[in-house]
């Protein structure tokens, strides 16, 4: 196997700074206080952090570049919705999927 | 990522040490048009943005450990075990609960939530990077995985100011998607933070 220089640095860099961005404030030490406004405010990044990522993906095309290629027509849409709504109403894993997976098929050929 | 310009050992090396999803999704395009391996970097910097924002809700948490070892925690420290580990634990311990728990439960609870998500992740990854060319695309399983997302988000919508924060990010996340280094994700926690804080009602002190 040929390792190519510029790759393995690549991937040494990647792995240097993965590891410093999730650890960027946590490696502070004791005596450093977050503002409790700050801890207060970020309850919610998680949160949107999740939702951040799994809007697009319902909302736009997988291979969107922006907001523009919205369109009613998209399987996704319809799919997420429907697996929102059983979810929201019977907090069953198994059975959204299966709905959501069932509504997302039939969007698919039915547009 | 087996499906790139990465050859297999490449993407299972990326896979176990860049144990970031988001930014090795980012980079691959970057690595196959040639740019500078700083610009990579940035942009892997900039993707992983939520984490920085995440390691500030640790930092209180885990300010006792030795330094090296606060910063493989904050490695290990993934979307679901930052998550999951604030919602059970949204309080940092005082300096006599911390003396008082010799085993170190809750730092424990982090690295086992970490070792599993890890492992699991890895599995699924190198099952991807071994099987890419045989697995169909058209089927909509990534659709299926992101359904599955749902039930880890709905639990928490369990507040109006969580629903508020979380209807503002998914409309900022969507109408800002494309933008460069995934930011659209940042501005979306900035707009869920600004809206869940306005329309907080509950005591001070309460944490999702």
């Amino acid at each position: 196997m040929k390792i190519d220089f510029n790759i393995t640095l690549l991937i040494i860099g990647m792995t240097v700074v993965t590891a410093w961005s999730r650890s960027f404030f946590l490696i502070l030490g004791e005596r450093t206080r977050i503002p409790s406004f700050i801890l207060e405010a970020i309850r919610f990044a998680p949160l949107a952090a999740m939702i951040a990522i799994l809007a697009p993906e319902i909302f736009l095309p997988a291979t969107a570049s922006s907001v523009a290629e919205f369109n009613l027509k998209l399987p996704n849409i319809w799919g997420g919705l429907a697996a929102i709504l059983v979810f929201y109403l019977t907090r069953k894993m198994l059975f959204t999927l299966i709905i959501g997976m069932a509504v997302y098929t039939a969007a698919r050929f039915w547009f | 990522m087996a499906k790139s310009s990465l050859t297999v050992h490449q993407a299972l090396a990326v896979s176990l040490l860049v144990y970031a999803g988001s930014s090795q999704l980012a980079a691959l395009p970057l690595i196959a048009a040639g740019l500078p391996i700083w610009m990579i970097l940035l942009t892997s910097f900039m993707v992983n943005l939520r984490f920085v924002i995440f390691s500030l809700g640790l930092q209180a948490h885990f300010s006792y450990l030795p330094l090296w070892r606060k910063f493989f925690l904050g490695y290990c420290t993934a979307d679901f075990s930052y998550l999951l580990y604030i919602k059970r634990y949204p309080e940092p311990e005082t300096k006599h609960e911390l003396l008082a728990d010799k085993e170190c439960l809750r730092l424990h609870w982090m690295m086992g939530m970490q070792f599993s998500n890890w492992f699991l992740w890895q599995v699924g990854s190198i099952f991807g990077i071994l099987l890419a060319s045989q697995i169909p695309s058209n089927w909509g399983l990534e659709f299926a995985g992101s359904i599955a997302l749902l039930a880890i988000i709905v639990p928490m919508l369990d507040r109006s100011s969580a629903r508020w924060a979380a209807l503002s990010a998914a409309v900022v996340a969507v109408a800002t998607y494309g933008i460069p280094f995934r930011l659209n994700i940042v501005l979306a926690i900035g707009a869920a933070l600004v809206v869940g804080m306005m329309t907080d009602r509950s005591p001070k002190g309460t944490i999702l």
